[in-house]
């Protein structure tokens, strides 16, 4: 009776010990290496998030990226609480009738901080295909140069006609980021 | 004998128990009331959107195949390399937490190679140019991104693309701390309702109720169209300017 009782507790300790961290918190981890400051770029933060899912190198069934946390390397956490809206597009396949297939519309990426403050993004997922850029601009990309490496663009010279110069060009536009009435300005 | 068998039950059950709870990261569950109290809030705003979309349908949506790799379950389509790891979280305390490496950088794009004064030179007649060159910018100049974005639109209004982009990717916040966040918002409607002015159907439904929920009233999206008539005015200026006409009409100023 005693070897039974001894296999019983080897068993159930195998068990406990077994059961992965994530399965006891009941969320995953995740580890964001590009993610900034937590409070200054939270942009990174739900950019994470979704990519999870809807990027290429998504890990994320649908059902895992429900509730999770989010990590950079400094140790900065906070808690994502993702859904989903899904809606019928009607899609041309060549039949009489268009059909329905089940899409998502749009994602509710919530960040939760520790002391409970909350940011409430949307994010239309037919406009990022290929996922959304998290942390900042990419290595020397203001300062990349065209592969001949030189100063005048790719091809390194000016291939129009001899005696036509370009036009001028003046970029200009509505901009309206501080709210308010448009202001037109120039790049 | 019986009772000695009990007993001994009992005390596995017991430290099995204590070694489930030793497991679990206590730092974690320090942080976890607040996040729940957050969630509950949030899962009712959702059943209340949810409830004015009728069209969600959670499980049509096809299963995804996974598969556990280090103890985790991933998606098997994963183009990335699992890696388990343990982050320094300060005081002492370590998380266990997993990330995943991408098994070849992204391919660059068409347009990727050239600087930022290429693209500005390009992006006065070319569609592509400006949208690259704007969402490059968007992070450290939002202004500058806006007018290429809006550009790259009125070079090729069949492809309203780049400002929706810039709608959900930058002016996506819809409340902060339970409170509308309305400038954001705002833009993010303007910019849908360009594109729906140019053709793309339906931009604005999703964005309209939110507005709608933060009390924005008729008066509001009226003075809303002003701001959508002097956008639609500068993209019919920039097609006049640059191919000497537009198809845009019922928009001037």
């Amino acid at each position: 009776m005693k070897s039974i009782t001894s296999i019983a507790i080897l068993l159930l300790l195998s068990c406990a010990w077994s059961v992965p961290a994530e399965a006891q918190r009941g969320y995953p981890s995740v580890v964001c290496d590009d993610c900034r400051d937590i409070r200054d770029n939270p942009r990174d933060y739900r950019n994470f998030a979704y990519n999870q899912v809807f990027a290429p190198t998504g890990t994320m069934t649908y059902d895992e990226a429900d509730f999770f946390m989010i990590t950079n390397p400094d140790g900065q956490s906070l808690f994502v609480d993702m859904n989903m809206d899904i809606g019928l597009i009607l899609v041309d396949v060549g039949l009489p009738l268009p059909v329905p297939i089940p899409t998502v519309v749009s994602v509710q990426v919530i960040l939760i901080y520790e002391n409970g403050d909350q940011r409430d993004y949307r994010i239309d997922p037919r406009a990022h295909p290929d996922g959304l850029r998290v942390g900042g601009r990419g290595s020397g990309g203001g300062s990349r140069r065209g592969p001949g490496g030189g100063s005048r663009g790719p091809g390194g010279g000016n291939s129009g006609p001899p005696g036509e110069s370009p036009p001028s060009p003046r970029i200009c536009g509505i901009t309206r980021v501080d709210g308010g009435r448009g202001r037109r300005t120039c790049l | 004998m019986k009772l000695k068998l009990l007993l001994a039950l009992l005390a596995t059950a017991a430290i099995a128990a204590i070694a489930v709870y030793v497991q679990s990261p206590p730092v974690v569950d320090e942080k976890l009331p607040a996040a729940v109290s957050a969630i509950d809030q949030s899962t009712k705003d959702q059943e209340s959107l949810v409830q004015t979309e009728p069209a969600n349908v959670w499980t049509a949506l096809p299963e995804i195949e996974t598969e556990v790799v280090h103890g985790l379950e991933v998606r098997k389509d994963r183009n990335c390399t699992v890696e388990q790891r343990y982050i320094d979280i300060g005081d002492g305390n370590v998380i266990e937490a997993y990330s995943c490496t991408p098994n070849q950088p992204p391919e660059p794009g068409e347009y990727d190679h050239y600087d930022d004064a290429t693209l500005t030179t390009m992006a006065y007649s070319d569609p592509v140019a400006a949208e690259v060159l704007g969402k490059r910018l968007a992070d450290s100049d939002p202004v500058s991104a806006r007018i290429l974005l809006i550009r790259s639109v009125a070079l090729r209004p069949q492809n309203t693309d780049p400002i929706q982009w810039l709608a959900s990717a930058y002016y996506g916040l819809v409340a902060e701390n339970g409170e509308p966040a309305l400038r954001e918002m705002s833009e993010n409607y303007l910019l849908q309702r360009i594109a729906e002015e140019l053709g793309t159907s339906g931009a604005t439904d999703a964005i309209k109720l939110h507005l709608t929920r933060a009390g924005f009233g008729e008066q509001d999206f009226l003075e809303m169209e002003e701001a959508v008539r002097v956008d639609l005015n500068e993209i019919r200026a920039i097609q006049v300017e640059v191919t000497g006409s537009s198809d845009l009409t019922g928009w001037q100023l």
